[in-house]
């Protein structure tokens, strides 16, 4: 899809004909109000509401598995980290399942977090298999893009370090 | 940053030079195209995406810490509560460490009353005295306020010292 443009360009000397430069203005109008144009400018600013019919994003949605820097695993049977950027806020979404060699775990996020208090201090729960034990683990922000996580609803509560090691959850935090 | 304008302005009974006239015409389709330019409208449809690189925001990442209303706690030691609105859709994030002499419900208010949907609604978020230690819940016990329970299974805190922490998205209403 084009940006908008005009349809006449007018020489010196030559008459303008009123009806082309008319024209050249209703192009530019009708690019900016047809819903068939694109846009790109600094700063969009709506006083009322503004509707998308398509996606809204900074980043659509990304597999960042294997960019992110994972540990706590020998190797890993299914890997999925996925995530979407909305502005700044990051919806990330994890499922981590393979063998352990640690009795930490933790990946590192695509965008370091908000200095704010909150987030440094947040805690939330997920879903976690420990060899072969069910329970409600927990996922919080350490340095500024690592996400710990936690077998157990404590902090500092380990993992084993041999056997089947899962984790599922969903993080959502504001980007720097 | 400024909005589109235009470079030339012309004036009656004066012969209007063609070439300021298509720059006129250009500084438009630039103002709208060369990303350097700001727009404000009233409303907004787009029928394909629209794609971002600054932030996207009704209101921006805030803080209500200071302001936001905590009942159930007889001390507050610690708050942190923050909340960003896309839209209608707004994501509260909060931590929360005090003391109550007989344990009950952590209540708060929320930074816009959500819709009638969210009533009723429970959401996980870990709780426990004085750091968290198990799992509880959000519950949306009114338009404006939530109550925390300390574990999923709707018990109250005990008394003394109450901590929890999580975050969780709902629509304003």
């Amino acid at each position: 899809m084009a940006y908008p443009s005009y349809t006449y360009t007018f020489m010196n000397n030559t008459k303008i004909i009123a009806a082309q430069c008319n024209e050249n203005f209703n192009n530019l109008l009708s690019g900016i109000i047809d819903g068939t144009k694109n846009m790109n400018v600094n700063a969009f600013s709506a006083t009322g509401s503004m509707s998308v019919a398509g996606d809204v994003y900074t980043k659509e949605l990304s597999d960042y598995y294997t960019s992110s820097t994972v540990a706590g695993w020998a190797s890993m049977a299914t890997g999925n980290i996925y995530y979407k950027k909305i502005g700044k806020t990051v919806f990330v979404d994890f499922y981590l399942n393979g063998t352990s060699n640690a009795t930490t775990a933790k990946i590192t996020l695509p965008y370091s977090h908000n200095a704010a208090s909150v987030f440094t201090n947040l805690h939330v729960p997920i879903k976690v298999i420990d060899s072969s034990s069910n329970c409600v683990g927990h996922a919080c922000l350490s340095s500024s893009n690592v996400l710990n996580f936690y077998n157990g609803a404590t902090s500092g509560t380990t993992f084993i370090n041999s056997g089947t090691k899962t984790i599922q959850g969903t993080f959502i935090y504001e980007a720097a | 940053m400024a909005y589109p304008s235009v470079t030339n302005s012309f004036t009656d009974a004066t012969t209007i030079d063609a070439v300021q006239l298509n720059e006129n015409f250009n500084d438009i389709v630039n103002g709208v195209s060369d990303g350097t330019k700001d727009i404000q409208v009233a409303n907004s449809t787009v029928n394909g995406y629209a794609d971002i690189t600054g932030d996207v925001y009704t209101t921006a990442l805030t803080n209500y810490s200071n302001t936001v209303t905590i009942s159930g706690l007889d001390t507050v030691t610690t708050k942190y509560f923050y909340y960003k609105r896309i839209g209608n859709i707004v994501h509260v994030w909060f931590y929360v460490l005090g003391n109550a002499t007989v344990g009950d419900v952590i209540i708060f208010d929320l930074p816009y009353a959500c819709g009638a949907n969210f009533l009723n609604m429970y959401i996980p978020i870990l709780t426990g005295t004085t750091e968290v230690n198990g799992c509880g819940l959000v519950f949306f016990n009114a338009a404006s306020e939530v109550w925390l329970y300390y574990r999923i299974d709707s018990t109250k805190f005990p008394d003394g010292d109450e901590c929890a922490s999580g975050y969780f998205s709902y629509e304003a209403a």
